[in-house]
């Protein structure tokens, strides 16, 4: 019975998304399917513990029956309003069909990938399956919330510990990270009440459910791109192996993998709505920006982080220019002005330090050149870029919006470890790959891309397009 | 040749020509020949070397037994040797360690002073090479080298060979192998990075090696169609096949390594309950003391304030205490304000502590002197849980 309850804890998410996403997207897509089960996953993963607070302000407790109600009224909704929408919607063409039939050397290539993905997520599960609770943080800040609201079936307040000593009320919490946000917790609050009690092993079940919806998402993303079935996959193991996402799935706990995900998702939806201007590919990058939010702090700047990808698109050079210019004088003044504790997604320029710590410049450097943090994907991605850029693979708009996007979030990353207080956990390797990783999957992305476009320039105009 | 057998031959010889070009440097810069008049330095095990743990002489090997608290030392001579002539230190286990020693260390002694240079974690194979030449005390006149050996109380472990061995490209080899080949356990730090290998003790970390061989093949790849016309046009699918390869060689590795993390998974937790697991795994004692503490409290509504000397274990207690009203101050003073303190309101002292427990008094002393009177309610050899008057 036990085993049913979590089954279907680990189903209803996915179709809920799968309703909701079904709900905006259009029949003329390619991969579809796998488009569906992978944002259906991963924003039904996102989207339920949003239905669990909104059940908690209702003053509602948190029941699985409840919340499993709830999810699917919500999902119903969705499809009822979905299908009456979709009949308005411009049906438009399907995208052109550039993969010819498969070589023998590319079904190899195809089995060998998906035998290397099959195997190395089924060691991580079982990883996740036998070892309990582990990582620092996870104990720290994010399971703390979960075990209580589990217990008690309710939210109670997590505050600050000199808020909590002064209260002295039964009902108020604190832990390292009190205002952190809820999502993350709420799915490990999901799992407990389907179990209807608390797994130190299996409330982390959903990290693996996300990097599996994340596999799936960025295959079907790269062929909506125009990627070819070889290439795609291929670049999908790269992104499943890179050894601090596994790393995360096996030592569950940390919200930085969901956010990794989530924003992974916003900013390839982004790109394909750059290039085929679907409103669906619209709906799921703001919908999954707007989450990114949800997770932790950073995500409110990688959700920022791709104004620029949007900018690329609408304004002319000569505007983005004048831009940049109004922008950079907009944040000096921004940063003179401001008041130094005026709090903006939990941090004030007061308690950032804003200095230039130069020796946390080797250790990023480090961290992606000299540890295998990454595998090979910041050589890839480098010489890609360096070879990409003389031979106008940047002249593609949307591909310029891409990397305005990611350049601005890498920008943001390197702000944060050399100029701010938070240079220490470059330092001392305690911080900036965990947070490097919430780009990683996005910059993957990239590189696929940018191979993809690299191998389409060299091959002769007779030949069937696409890389792979 | 058709354009399928054209690719991998590209593929294929750039490869080839990238790992001769790699092999090539890397003989080149691990010392070539060698230091080929130098022999190693061998130390030859007696018990007076081991101030901690015992010796014992057996044949072509000596016995090793660990203290009971799991610890041993051996405390090798090196006056008169130049470190600099001698970057790699090797320790050859006789039999290979079972259960695997925690952890392996390395310190050099000059004087009075003793300075970490490498460690290795999880040692189970038979041959532990360290390569020191890069560590920053690794030079000038050192009194002795100290190998530190930390397993289960009274373990045995078999030492056959412990040695100093000068600059080779075979010693480089052996080394390498040696340092990427032990990866040891999950730490908390994995979340944070995956150097490829042994942190420290290594001459080189994979990916850079990875990064070279690609560099080369990717050359080759860049040259032989200008040499070899039927090889035009097929560079970036032979560049995807020699990323690929040498992405799979890291990725080898590194899923080598999570299988072993697995295995010692599978034998530690596999088949247990919730509670078996936490009983089991590292913080048992924690874990202990938590259910204890919530037997004793048994559902009243009641604070619980945290105080730990170690940040670690007053994290994880805190922790293992939820969903009770815990409190736990990281960086901050053994107890908050007494002021701040209600009756009523539990203080668990998890040992060590800088907060003292007078009984008979029913006082606990902060580190500023101030007192707290309270009753006790539960006390263990972990620690002890007062109610607050």
């Amino acid at each position: 019975m036990e085993w049913l309850r979590l089954s279907l804890a680990l189903v209803l998410p996915g179709a809920l998304g799968v309703c909701l996403v079904r709900a905006v997207s259009g029949p003329a897509m390619r991969e579809r399917r796998l488009l569906l089960a992978g944002y259906g996953t991963l924003l039904g993963l996102l989207g339920l513990p949003q239905i669990m607070r909104l059940l908690n302000l209702a003053g509602l407790p948190l029941t699985f029956g409840g919340t499993a109600l709830a999810a699917a009224l919500t999902g119903g909704a969705a499809l009822l309003v979905g299908g009456a929408a979709r009949g308005r919607w411009p049906t438009g063409a399907p995208a052109p069909v550039t993969q010819g039939a498969l070589t023998a050397a590319q079904r190899v290539l195809l089995l060998a990938c998906g035998a290397l993905i099959a195997a190395r997520l089924a060691g991580l599960g079982l990883e996740l399956l036998w070892r309990p609770l582990f990582p620092w943080d996870a104990t720290m800040h994010w399971a703390t919330k979960a075990r209580v609201w589990f217990e008690l079936g309710t939210m109670a307040p997590f505050v600050e510990n000199a808020q909590w000593l002064q209260s002295g009320s039964a009902g108020v919490y604190t832990d390292h990270h009190p205002a952190y946000p809820p999502t993350v917790p709420l799915l490990q609050v999901w799992i407990s009440l389907a179990l209807q009690r608390w797994d130190e092993s299996l409330v982390n079940l959903p990290w693996l459910v996300c990097v599996m919806a994340l596999g799936a998402a960025f295959f079907a993303q790269a062929r909506q791109a125009g990627v070819a079935v070889a290439t795609a996959l291929a670049f999908t193991y790269l992104l499943l192996s890179l050894p601090l996402l596994d790393a995360h799935v096996a030592l569950a706990g940390y919200a930085d993998l969901i956010l990794a995900c989530c924003y992974c998702a916003a900013v390839m939806a982004l790109y394909n709505w750059c290039v085929r201007r679907q409103a669906c590919q619209a709906i799921l990058a703001a919908t999954f920006a707007l989450l990114c939010t949800q997770i932790k702090n950073e995500g409110f700047y990688w959700a920022v982080s791709l104004l620029p990808g949007l900018l690329v698109m609408k304004l002319s050079p000569r505007q983005l220019l004048a831009g940049g210019l109004a922008l950079a004088a907009l944040l000096a003044t921004a940063l003179t002005l401001l008041p130094r504790d005026l709090m903006i997604a939990g941090h004030s320029l007061a308690s950032l330090r804003l200095t230039f710590y130069s020796a946390a410049w080797p250790a990023l450097l480090r961290q992606l050149f000299v540890f295998d943090n990454w595998h090979l994907l910041a050589y890839l991605l480098l010489g890609l870029l360096l070879v990409a850029l003389p031979r106008g693979v940047l002249r593609d708009r949307p591909l310029r919006a891409l990397l305005a996007a990611l350049g601005g979030a890498v920008a943001l990353y390197l702000v944060l470890f050399l100029g701010t207080k938070f240079a220490h956990g470059a330092i001392h390797y305690t911080a900036s790959g965990r947070i490097a990783l919430h780009l990683m999957p996005s910059l993957t992305f990239l590189a696929m891309l940018l191979f993809d476009a690299l191998y389409r320039l060299d091959q002769p105009a007779s030949s069937p397009g696409g890389s792979g | 040749m058709n354009r399928r057998a054209a690719v991998l031959t590209l593929t294929g010889l750039s490869l080839l020509l990238g790992a001769l070009a790699s092999v090539l440097t890397g003989y080149l810069a691990s010392g070539a020949g060698g230091d080929a008049a130098t022999a190693p330095h061998l130390w030859t095990l007696r018990s007076s070397l081991v101030p901690l743990g015992s010796a014992q002489p057996i044949e072509g090997a000596t016995r090793i037994v660990l203290d009971n608290h799991g610890r041993a030392v051996i405390a090798l001579p090196a006056a008169g040797i130049d470190p600099a002539s001698y970057p790699y230190l090797r320790v050859a286990f006789g039999d290979t360690p079972a259960p695997p020693l925690a952890r392996l260390l390395v310190r050099a002694v000059r004087g009075a002073a003793g300075h970490w240079l490498a460690r290795s974690e999880d040692v189970a194979p038979r041959d532990t090479w360290f390569y020191l030449g890069t560590a920053p005390q690794w030079h000038g006149a050192l009194a002795r080298v100290e190998l530190f050996l930390l397993g289960a109380p009274d373990q045995t472990v078999t030492i056959h060979t412990i040695g100093l061995y000068p600059r080779s490209a075979s010693h480089a080899l052996q080394s390498l192998l040696s340092a990427w080949t032990s990866a040891g356990p999950w730490r908390h730090s994995s979340v944070n990075q995956h150097t490829g290998g042994r942190l420290d003790g290594s001459l080189l970390y994979p990916l850079p090696a990875a990064a070279l061989l690609a560099a080369f093949a990717l050359a080759a790849c860049a040259l032989l169609p200008r040499l070899f016309p039927g090889f035009r046009g097929l560079r970036w699918p032979a560049a995807g096949g020699i990323v690929l390869l040498c992405w799979l060689l890291l990725d080898t590795l590194w899923q080598w390594q999570l299988l072993q993390r697995l295995h010692t998974a599978r034998e530690q937790f596999a088949g247990s309950s919730n509670t078996e697991k936490l009983l089991a795994g590292p913080d048992r004692e924690l874990f202990a003391i938590s259910r204890a503490v919530k037997q004793a409290l048994a559902d009243r509504p009641a604070r619980v304030l945290v105080s730990a000397r170690d940040e670690y274990r007053g994290m994880r207690l805190a922790y293992y205490l939820y969903p009770l009203n815990v409190f736990w101050e990281r960086e901050g003073p053994p107890l908050p304000d007494p002021a701040l303190l209600r009756a009523g309101d539990y203080i668990l002292l998890l040992q060590p502590s800088d907060v003292g427990f007078d009984r008979s008094a029913g006082l606990l002393h902060l580190p500023d002197r101030r007192t707290v009177p309270v009753q006790p309610v539960l006390i263990t050899d972990t620690g002890v849980l007062v109610q607050v008057l």
